[in-house]
């Protein structure tokens, strides 16, 4: 799209702008300072690095046979499997550490420790975004390799890992991210490596009150991320071509591996709620507090999906009339806390000023990774397309909605799906955040910080059913909308 | 004579390298050279995706060179035809319809082309699900819709097999004739070459080695 | 396409107007308001926050309006930019720590005496201080269970080999417990000794959790034998799920306390229905009620007669301390300085 450059977008530097508010904020409050100790800074960062890496390592290469098993699934059963795979994304970092200690034991502390909790909380969500990805982009290369008997290892080595370089380094690098800027696993698994720059950040918080410090690691971590996704995370010019199943795209073994992953964490899981049973009197007793703070919590939920569906339809606009995609999309590990704390020190304390708070920090959180996850290179496939629409002078809008929109509808409603998870399950941005609202993420948190681990793992699988609800709900909409576009249109 | 001057364009492997051409403003003018003469590269610079520095093109007058992509109003044909696969042959055309001030003549004009192109049986079906020549004939339409001041064809029959050849190329060559609009043609197959073309440019490692009139 | 877009957006912003418009009006901040800053589990349905609510407001003409503070850390942060347009009446839930650290930061109102019945333990914080009034308390020792086979019955115990990698612990940098079992392990023993102990501590530790949480998580989920936790423990058990199989031990070094205490900072718009209030919790029904929903010793000492906390034998508690910035600081770099060279 070199044609299409502009020089300067205003709706670029907007969208870079919103991206960049908190750290507007700190630097209003906040002077930096490099007063650090440097060898500790460096110790954290060593730790982090390492961690981070390996974990990417591991996850990134085990998602491949993963999602070959998935291939190897028939409908309904391939829709259910992946939605269970996300499993490790609504529960608490703590269930799953809860989970992770008792399918390994003795577990082995320190680095080994904190890699394999990484690992099994990642790699349900690595194996998603892979499965969506290849079917994005390997078309029926499987099937051609198998009617010309290839050979299956041949034909991973010489078609499908430099198809799928490009998405399988979108998946290490946000792997990597995420396991960087983590905070609780290192800290009870890493033993004397547990100290990480994000456990730093918070260190300077609590410990020394010194925000300005806390600030500075925050922005040199955030560069660091910046760079990383920049440098390696390039552009991939393939177009998009439909699926077509075949041997090479399934594999057996790896479905093998799906079942034991689903059935240990699952397994897991469901011990757990086994034994929570017994505050299921507690529970009930607390539903309508539980309802009232889900009825919040949707009517949160509604604009947040609205203000994220406009920040996309922003971004896909700019994207066409630009040429580029905006440089937001590296921002993926800013602090949960700085973030939070930022706007608690911006926004009153209002239920008003609550709405504003969340749905200004998750879409600011969540929104960048997640457009790289499952956005960034169906639109990129779309490149010849859109050229193609501008040789004909079409409008942006009519390139946006028509042509656009209209093609990814699948990757929008994974987005979408995890745009709901994380938002329902989410109580360290909402804690940082001092809302005054009950939702039911906070409940979670105030059950886990007052011996009721039990009713956590209740209202952990409410969540889950309201997600699934929230899912049908969507889609249901959806249909809906098409219905009304289709009238209107005519 | 449209006038093409100082086109540079250097790359790893490859340069091209045109000083000076001139080519008529009027029929068809295929450019013609085997894999690597420079044809494609040519087609995206006159399309507007490589902007070399310090060259021109003057067509009818107007420096379409310092034109944006969109303004140059060209009606291309890309080789694997670029239709938008999720909607109908009826919606890919009506895309450009709307954005050039769709009129009941152009609405007529619509439907005369629809029956000449053969496209009636397959109006409603999804892009995706057309065959090659539906593409072929669908993207001819789109690029003939759009009112362009010059048709680029870029190997235009190269994904159909033998036998619809002849017939898209006659097909073209008829409503071409009929049209009146100006034509660069890209092809490496001198069949093309021998069909359609009034004059002939020949590439060769990105020079343009001669320029002589074809047999129509 | 336009008009449809128009046409939601229309709907979209009108929605917005009046959702939000009839949400102002609903929290319109009253003159006779206290604005009460708690963290979650006090807020919280089950905590002790609606109750106080309820029985203060039967009392008095004041309303009580409780926010939920994310930390308090953050909270005196942002107190301290506001300055003046703080909106806080009354800061609760602030440690031996928090008002160390606050001090250079915020400006907390002097408080008259609020009670004459406080318990000797926790009379003693009031001796240096007359800025922040303890409201509940608890000593910190180990949590067990009962059938744990290893006798232990002072620090040392918790060296036996029977206990390597069973005790779950917390991070000194991230949680007021994890300080509060460092800060012991400094007080009760010589600084040298007390570094070879932390040594032999870090082969012991199952593991440094971010907070109480998740240190206690993992000794319910029976990874961990022992949790350092508060002595109260085991009631919570006791009375909300009929299990008492939980112990808390004794030791023979005196056990740290930690304290609740809450301040009233000068910037307090309704500071006289802040005393009031300091004053209400501090009497015999407002300590019940903290008692039995916090699960923390009652303040004042008639508050327990006749429950659960009764029974809870008395312990041999540190004097209550306000340790300087610099020495915390010291405490946790040695720590830090262990806990790396244990490597892998």
């Amino acid at each position: 799209m070199k044609a299409f450059k502009q020089p300067f977008s205003f709706i670029s530097a907007a969208l870079l702008c919103y991206f960049l508010i908190p750290y507007l904020i700190f630097l209003k409050y906040f002077n930096l300072d490099f007063n650090l100790d440097y060898a500790e800074a460096w110790w954290a960062f060593k730790n982090s690095s390492l961690q981070a890496f390996v974990t990417a390592v591991i996850v990134t290469g085990l998602s491949i046979p993963l999602s070959f098993g998935v291939f190897t699934l028939k409908n309904p059963w391939f829709a259910l499997t992946q939605k269970l795979l996300l499993l490790p994304q609504i529960l608490p970092a703590l269930f799953s550490i809860l989970i992770v200690f008792s399918m390994v034991d003795p577990f082995p502390m320190g680095t080994t420790g904190i890699i394999i909790i990484f690992t099994v909380m990642h790699l349900g969500f690595a194996t998603v975004l892979l499965t969506a990805a290849t079917q994005e982009r390997m078309g029926s290369f499987g099937l051609i390799a198998e009617v010309y008997d290839v050979g299956r290892f041949k034909f991973y080595r010489r078609v499908y890992c430099p198809l799928m370089k490009s998405n399988l380094l979108t998946i290490f690098v946000l792997v990597f991210i995420f396991c960087f800027a983590s905070f609780s696993v290192p800290l009870v698994a890493g033993g004397g490596r547990g100290t990480n720059l994000e456990v730093l950040i918070y260190e300077k918080i609590f410990i020394n009150q010194n925000w300005s410090l806390a600030w500075t690691l925050n922005l040199l971590q955030s560069f660091f991320i910046f760079i990383l996704s920049y440098l390696i995370l390039k552009k991939s010019a393939l177009p998009k071509v439909d699926f077509e199943d075949s041997k090479y795209m399934q594999f057996r073994l790896g479905r093998v591996g799906l079942f034991i992953y689903l059935a240990l964490y699952g397994g897991g899981y469901l011990m757990g709620l086994v034994k929570a049973r017994g505050a299921l009197a507690q529970f009930q007793a607390l539903l309508p507090e539980i309802i009232l703070a889900t009825q919040h919590t949707l009517k949160i939920m509604v604009f947040y999906i609205l203000i994220n569906i406009l920040l996309l339809i922003t971004w896909v606009y700019d994207y066409v009339k630009s040429g580029r995609q905006n440089s937001s999309r590296h921002l993926l590990a800013t602090s949960t806390i700085l973030v939070g704390f930022s706007f608690y020190l911006l926004i009153p304390e209002t239920s008003l000023g609550d709405y504003f708070k969340i749905i200004l920090s998750m879409t600011i959180l969540f929104f960048p990774p997640l457009f790289r996850s499952f956005l960034e290179k169906p639109l990129d496939q779309l490149d010849s397309q859109i050229l193609t629409c501008k040789i004909f002078n079409i409008s942006t809008s009519k390139i946006v909605f028509t042509v656009v929109l209209r093609q990814i509808k699948k990757p929008i409603f994974l987005w979408l799906s995890f745009l709901t998870i994380w938002f329902l399950s989410d109580f360290a941005i909402l804690k940082s955040l001092g809302v005054r609202t009950a939702t039911v993420g906070l409940m979670a948190e105030s059950f886990l910080s007052s011996y009721r681990l039990s009713l956590a793992y209740l209202l952990s699988f409410y969540i889950l059913i309201v997600w699934v609800f929230t899912l049908l709900a969507i889609y249901l909409l959806k249909g809906v909308f098409g219905v009304i576009n289709k009238k209107f249109a005519s | 004579m449209s006038s093409i001057k100082n086109l540079h364009l250097n790359f790893d492997n490859f340069d091209l390298d045109i000083s000076e051409l001139l080519i008529p403003e009027k029929g068809v003018t295929a450019f013609w050279g085997p894999s690597g003469a420079g044809k494609t590269t040519f087609f995206k610079t006159l399309i507007g995706l490589y902007q070399p520095k310090g060259w021109s093109w003057i067509f009818k007058g107007e420096a379409l060179h310092a034109m944006k992509l969109n303004e140059r109003r060209l009606g291309v044909v890309f080789q694997n035809y670029e239709l938008f696969p999720h909607l109908t042959a009826e919606e890919n055309i009506k895309l450009i319809c709307s954005n050039h001030a769709a009129t009941a003549k152009s609405i007529q004009t619509v439907e005369g082309y629809k029956n000449k192109l053969n496209l009636n049986n397959c109006w409603h079906t999804k892009a995706q699900n057309l065959s090659g020549g539906e593409k072929q004939r669908v993207a001819l339409l789109r690029a003939l819709v759009s009112k362009p001041r010059l048709l680029l064809l870029d190997e235009p029959f190269s994904a159909l097999d033998p036998d619809l050849r002849n017939e898209a190329r006659l097909m073209i060559k008829n409503i071409l004739l009929q049209l009146e609009i100006p034509v660069y043609l890209i092809t490496h197959d001198p069949d093309d070459v021998k069909v359609l073309a009034q004059t002939i440019v020949e590439l060769r490692q990105g020079r343009v080695v001669g320029v002589k009139k074809g047999d129509n | 396409m336009k008009h449809f877009i128009f046409f939601l957006a229309l709907i979209f912003s009108g929605l917005s107007f009046f959702y939000f418009n009839k949400e102002d009006k609903v929290n319109v901040v009253e003159d006779r308001t206290i604005r009460i800053y708690a963290s979650a589990s006090f807020v919280a349905k089950w905590g002790p926050g609606p109750a106080l609510k309820e029985l203060f407001e039967k009392q008095n003409i004041f309303k009580v309006e409780f926010i939920e503070s994310p930390d308090v850390a953050m909270t005196l942060q942002k107190l301290n930019f506001e300055k003046q347009n703080a909106s806080a009446d009354l800061i609760l839930g602030l440690d031996q720590f928090d008002i160390a650290r606050s001090a250079a930061k915020i400006e907390w109102r002097t408080l008259p005496a609020l009670s004459d019945d406080m318990i000797s333990e926790v009379a003693g914080a009031l001796k240096s201080q007359n800025q922040f009034m303890p409201y509940d308390w608890a000593p910190m020792t180990f949590v067990g269970r009962q059938d744990l086979k290893v006798q232990i019955d002072q620090l040392d115990d918790l060296l036996k080999p029977e206990l390597k990698g069973r005790i779950a612990l917390q991070d000194p940098r991230t949680s007021s417990p994890g300080l509060q079992l460092l800060i012991w392990i400094f007080e009760t023993k010589p600084t040298e000794q007390a570094i070879v102990y932390l040594k032999a501590l870090m082969k012991q530790a199952h593991s440094f959790s971010a907070g109480w949480s998740g240190a206690y998580g993992l000794f319910k989920n029976k990874q961990a034998d022992l949790v350092f936790s508060y002595v109260t423990s085991p009631i919570y058990h006791v009375v909300e799920e009929h299990d008492s199989s939980f112990v808390s031990i004794e030791m023979k070094e005196a056990l740290p306390i930690q304290i609740e205490f809450a301040g009233i900072p000068k910037t307090c718009k309704n500071c006289e229905g802040a005393e009031q209030f300091l004053r209400f919790m501090a009497s015999q029904e407002a300590q019940k009620i903290i008692m039995n929903k916090n699960y923390m010793l009652p303040v004042i000492e008639r508050a327990k007669e006749a429950t659960e906390f009764d029974a809870i034998k008395v312990y041999r508690t540190l004097p209550i301390k306000f340790y300087d910035q610099e020495k915390i600081e010291k405490w946790i770099n040695q720590w830090t300085e262990i806990r790396k060279n244990e490597g892998l």
